[in-house]
């Protein structure tokens, strides 16, 4: 079954358009081939990005809804290593206080922290990345070196190290710290890609035909890394909620509110392995795991659009 | 340069063509890229192949010798070369002919050389795959056949990036002359070069044809290039030939419309500076089926019957055309040029 | 519009790309600079718009020397070699055009539109108003072109520098690009147009400027260079370029010297090519005026015009 094409009139206007020297076409379709990056379907290219999003909702919606939707505020205490129940959907911990309540309650932190970190890191990792990369000039030179070398220093015990000296561990502070270390990989891949593309004939073309240098940079480069970039962010924002948890773990971070990380701590601290407490041990990190998994997903599913 | 052999028409074919046709499919939609065609090579002789983009003719190269990926394109018709039927040959008698009687190089090829592998090494692959030669061997045949295309044996241990456009060239050329096929054809061999090289790299290998006898089918849209070199020139447009015939004929008197209007469309070195001809409209969309001559919308010497039936390709006196201005001769396809239906 | 060269150089990384050049274009006069790759026209090209930097001599429009990076006027634009790179692919055509329309003009955004719709009619590109919201990839090489070409001219421009605007093209489209070219002439457009064949070259330009190895070699009016050359490049670049009038003519000498005394820089860069090399033939060699041409080559210097009379 051919579909049927229009038959070619003879008195079609003769158009002046011309075929170029391009191989002949191997697959002709006459279907309009995806357009890459218009619009919101970069955002959302695929059923694996819509799966990973949707997975990021309901975490932020827990987040955001927290202690209306917990069954029982955070402190209080029932009885200790209660096993589920229907009264307890996930037991209770060493002190009695619901592990579900703490999981919904410690969301708000770890998906807080995380995201916000991710994003401000790579706000400034694109910044950063673009200018340099643009501009180039010693400025960029000398820049790059420094990202370079606190790239090469592992930054867990960096951060640990400038959690010592802070006086004071809060939830901004933490957002700081994560956000400043979590910079230098994007900004060391945008600089990358802001070069290939600088070299780019089109760029060419926008210099010769007047346009300023903001212009260029925002609507000619970033608009055409920007899935990249975004791809890039998200994987980002999954290693600041990694070291968010970590923190907690480590006892490093902000002592006062309850995070997944800090149950963590918590239940391999009083042995909740020895009590076959699993409802507690495996849960925050579950939790970790999937909400990670979920911007895998998106973050995944954005480069491959763009590389196919 | 040794003056070009013109092939007599008596000279052997060495590949023959006989209603070939090359079809690509994707689901339900098909294009006919090559609509069976009927083109003789003889032995020793330059066919030159003119054609814009679009006309089908690199479908062309890759069919014959089945190169084009079966789950999207499919080959019909006859493709002889010497007694080999190559249309439904099995692999391991493709494998005999490919490379040792007839070789491609297709467009771009220099832009496809593996950017990891040495020129040398790659040369070789092509050797061992087609031959049972060692891999010192090989090698060695690789060294001796960079020499014969005018590189150094050093170049075998370069990579791609470390060669001009022309060098790249000649490497490749050079992986189609190393089993000393009877046929070797090229698709667009010069187009990335500037004239300097072009010419050069051209002159190598008329002086290779000449050292080791193969016929050359020489494809390419610059038509000036082949009134130069060819013995022979064939037209192609839309997925078939229009006009075949000897070169210095064709320059003199093209009798299709087409031909015609294309060797007036290229800046001249003499003669008045202002004249240029062009044809007007796009060359037509393989996608599209159509009726009649399929040249009739952009040519200004159109008879009626050209939109209702089709010229055959009717040769007389060793020249061919498929133009109702020179014969009455419909093809026996009837009146529309029919796609592969399913 | 005037733009001037004196004495430009460019070297990259150790590398001189351009050597001494010195060039006078004027509005109303098409040039052509031809040359194989390599020898440095795209390099001018791009220090005349600005693009590069030139490492000495001066580069002045109007009398004042050009800035690096980025366009000096709208009379003064630029057609790229590429179709497929020249353009962004995720604006539309309508927005690359209006856009640079609108830079550095005073136009409102209706008003480029609708200069943007007359510019693409008048290249030839129909239904113009269709193509305004079209993507690059929708377009063929050859009209993605004349997108650029109606970009180049779109703001007055009376100068535009085209860099081979056809080589990636089918030579039967290049000739309606090169028709359009022409055609645009009647904007008082003139061109400096950069190409490797010289028929493309005589086709467009009154004045031919023959480059090799980033220094001029040979000047003067397109239609005695191709004609009759002097310089001995220029001969051979008309030898290689095809030419279906010609009757097939045996193989010229090709000569490859490598037993140059001394350093090469010593010597003229086509001394190991030429075939009527001396050792008189050290560098710099001197420009002279021979029948309103200039040629840079010791063929035509007064001693050796004199001593021999065999070579013309």
């Amino acid at each position: 079954m051919t579909t049927v094409q229009p038959e070619g009139t003879l008195a079609e206007p003769a158009r002046n358009g011309d075929e170029s020297r391009e191989p002949d076409p191997d697959l002709v379709s006459t279907d309009d081939r995806g357009r890459m990056g218009r619009g919101v379907r970069t955002l959302v290219p695929s059923r694996r990005a819509a799966a990973g999003l949707i997975i990021i909702a309901i975490f932020v919606l827990v987040a955001i809804f927290g202690p209306l939707i917990s069954p029982y505020p955070a402190e209080k205490s029932f009885d200790s290593w209660l096993t589920p129940s229907w009264r307890h959907l996930l037991g209770t911990d060493d002190y009695g206080q619901d592990v579900l309540s703490q999981l919904i309650i410690g969301t708000r932190v770890s998906v807080a922290v995380g995201v916000l970190s991710g994003l401000l890191g790579s706000a400034l990792g694109t910044l950063v990345g673009l200018l340099s990369g643009y501009f180039q000039g010693i400025a960029g030179e000398v820049l790059m070196r420094i990202v370079d070398l606190l790239l090469v220093l592992p930054s867990l015990a960096l951060i640990i190290v400038i959690a010592a000296f802070v006086p004071s561990m809060s939830n901004g502070v933490e957002i700081l710290i994560i956000a400043g270390l979590s910079w230098l990989f994007i900004a060391r891949s945008v600089r990358g890609q802001v070069l290939t593309e600088k070299s780019r004939t089109y760029i060419d073309v926008a210099r010769v035909t007047g346009l300023g240098h903001t212009e260029i940079m925002i609507k000619e480069i970033l608009l055409t890394i920007f899935p990249v970039v975004f791809a890039n962010a998200v994987m980002v924002t999954t290693s600041a909620i990694l070291t968010q948890a970590g923190l907690s773990f480590l006892g490093i971070g902000n002592p006062n509110s309850v995070s997944w990380g800090s149950m963590l701590a918590l239940a391999f601290s009083t042995g909740a392995i020895l009590h076959q407490a699993w409802w507690w041990v495996v849960t925050p990190g579950l939790c970790i795991t999937i909400l990670c998994y979920g911007f895998v997903l998106y973050g995944n599913s954005l480069i491959e659009v763009r590389y196919r | 340069m040794t003056a070009p052999v013109t092939a007599a028409l008596d000279t052997p074919a060495s590949l023959t063509l006989h209603d070939f046709s090359v079809t690509y499919h994707r689901g339900r939609h098909i294009v006919e890229a090559v609509r069976r065609v009927n083109l003789t090579v003889r032995r020793g002789e330059v066919l030159g192949v003119v054609g814009e983009s679009g006309c089908g003719k690199s479908s062309l190269a890759l069919g014959l010798l089945h190169l084009l990926p079966a789950d999207k394109a499919s080959v019909g018709g006859s493709v002889k070369i010497g007694s080999h039927e190559l249309v439904g040959a099995s692999s391991a008698e493709l494998q005999e002919v490919r490379w040792r009687d007839v070789s491609v190089v297709p467009q771009s090829a220099m832009n496809a050389l593996s950017p990891v592998l040495r020129i040398g090494d790659q040369i070789a692959d092509v050797v061992r795959a087609h031959t049972q030669e060692s891999k010192r061997s090989a090698r060695r045949t690789a060294e001796d056949v960079l020499v014969r295309v005018g590189l150094q044996p050093e170049h075998a241990r370069s990579f791609p990036h470390e060669l001009s456009g022309g060098m790249r060239q000649r490497a490749v050329i050079a992986m189609a002359i190393a089993l000393e096929p009877e046929i070797v054809i090229l698709d667009e061999p010069t187009t990335a070069l500037d004239v300097v090289t072009q010419q050069l790299v051209l002159e190598q290998i008329m002086e290779l044809r000449a050292e080791i006898g193969f016929s050359l089918v020489f494809i390419t849209h610059d038509l000036p290039l082949l009134l130069e070199w060819s013995d022979r020139i064939a037209v192609m447009y839309a997925g078939g030939f229009v006009e075949i015939g000897p070169q210095q004929q064709i320059a003199e008197n093209p009798l299709h419309p087409y031909t015609r209007k294309l060797l007036g469309s290229f800046p001249s070195l003499r003669g008045q500076r202002d004249e240029m001809a062009t044809i007007p409209g796009q060359p037509w969309d393989l996608r599209r089926r159509g009726r009649g001559c399929l040249f009739a919308p952009r040519c200004d010497a159109r008879m009626d019957v050209c939109t209702a039936e089709t010229p055959h390709l009717v040769t007389e006196d060793g020249r061919a055309v498929a133009c109702f201005l020179h014969h009455n001769n419909v093809s026996p396809d009837g009146a529309a040029i029919e796609g592969a239906t399913a | 519009m005037i733009i001037d060269l004196e004495h430009v150089t460019k070297d990259f990384r150790g590398t001189r790309a351009v050597s001494d050049v010195s060039l006078h274009l004027e509005s109303g006069e098409n040039v052509c600079l031809v040359g194989e790759s390599g020898s440095g026209k795209t390099t001018i090209a791009r220090m005349i718009m600005g693009l590069e930097k030139v490492s000495g001599g001066t580069i002045t429009v109007h009398g004042k020397p050009v800035q690096g990076g980025g366009r000096l006027s709208r009379e003064l634009q630029m057609v790229f070699q590429d179709p497929f790179s020249s353009f962004n692919p995720r604006h539309t055509i309508g927005y690359a055009l209006i856009r640079a329309l609108q830079a550095g003009s005073d136009l409102d955004r209706r008003k480029a539109r609708e200069r943007a719709v007359d510019l693409l009619d008048q290249v030839g590109l129909q239904p113009a108003e269709e193509m305004l919201a079209r993507y690059p990839d929708e377009l063929s090489g050859g009209q993605r072109q004349r997108v650029s070409i109606a970009r180049a001219v779109g703001g007055g421009a009376q100068f535009v520098v085209a860099d081979e605007p056809t080589s990636m093209l089918d030579v039967s489209v290049a000739s309606r690009i090169l028709q359009l070219l022409r055609d645009l002439m009647r904007l008082n457009v003139s061109y400096l147009f950069i190409t490797h064949n010289l028929a493309v070259a005589r086709y467009i330009a009154d004045r031919i400027v023959v480059l090799y190895r980033g220094e001029i070699v040979e000047e003067g009016p397109a239609d005695e260079i191709v004609s009759d050359p002097k310089h001995p490049y220029t001969k051979l670049l008309l030898e290689c370029t095809p030419d279906p009038e010609r009757p097939k003519r045996a193989r010229t000498e090709r000569v490859a010297r490598t037993d140059l005394p001394g350093d090469p820089d010593l010597w003229c860069p086509y001394a190991d090519r030429c075939p009527y090399f001396t050792q008189e033939c050290t560098a710099p060699v001197e420009v002279q005026q021979v029948e309103g041409r200039r040629v840079r080559c010791t063929l035509y210097s007064p001693e050796r015009m004199s001593a021999d009379t065999a070579i013309r």
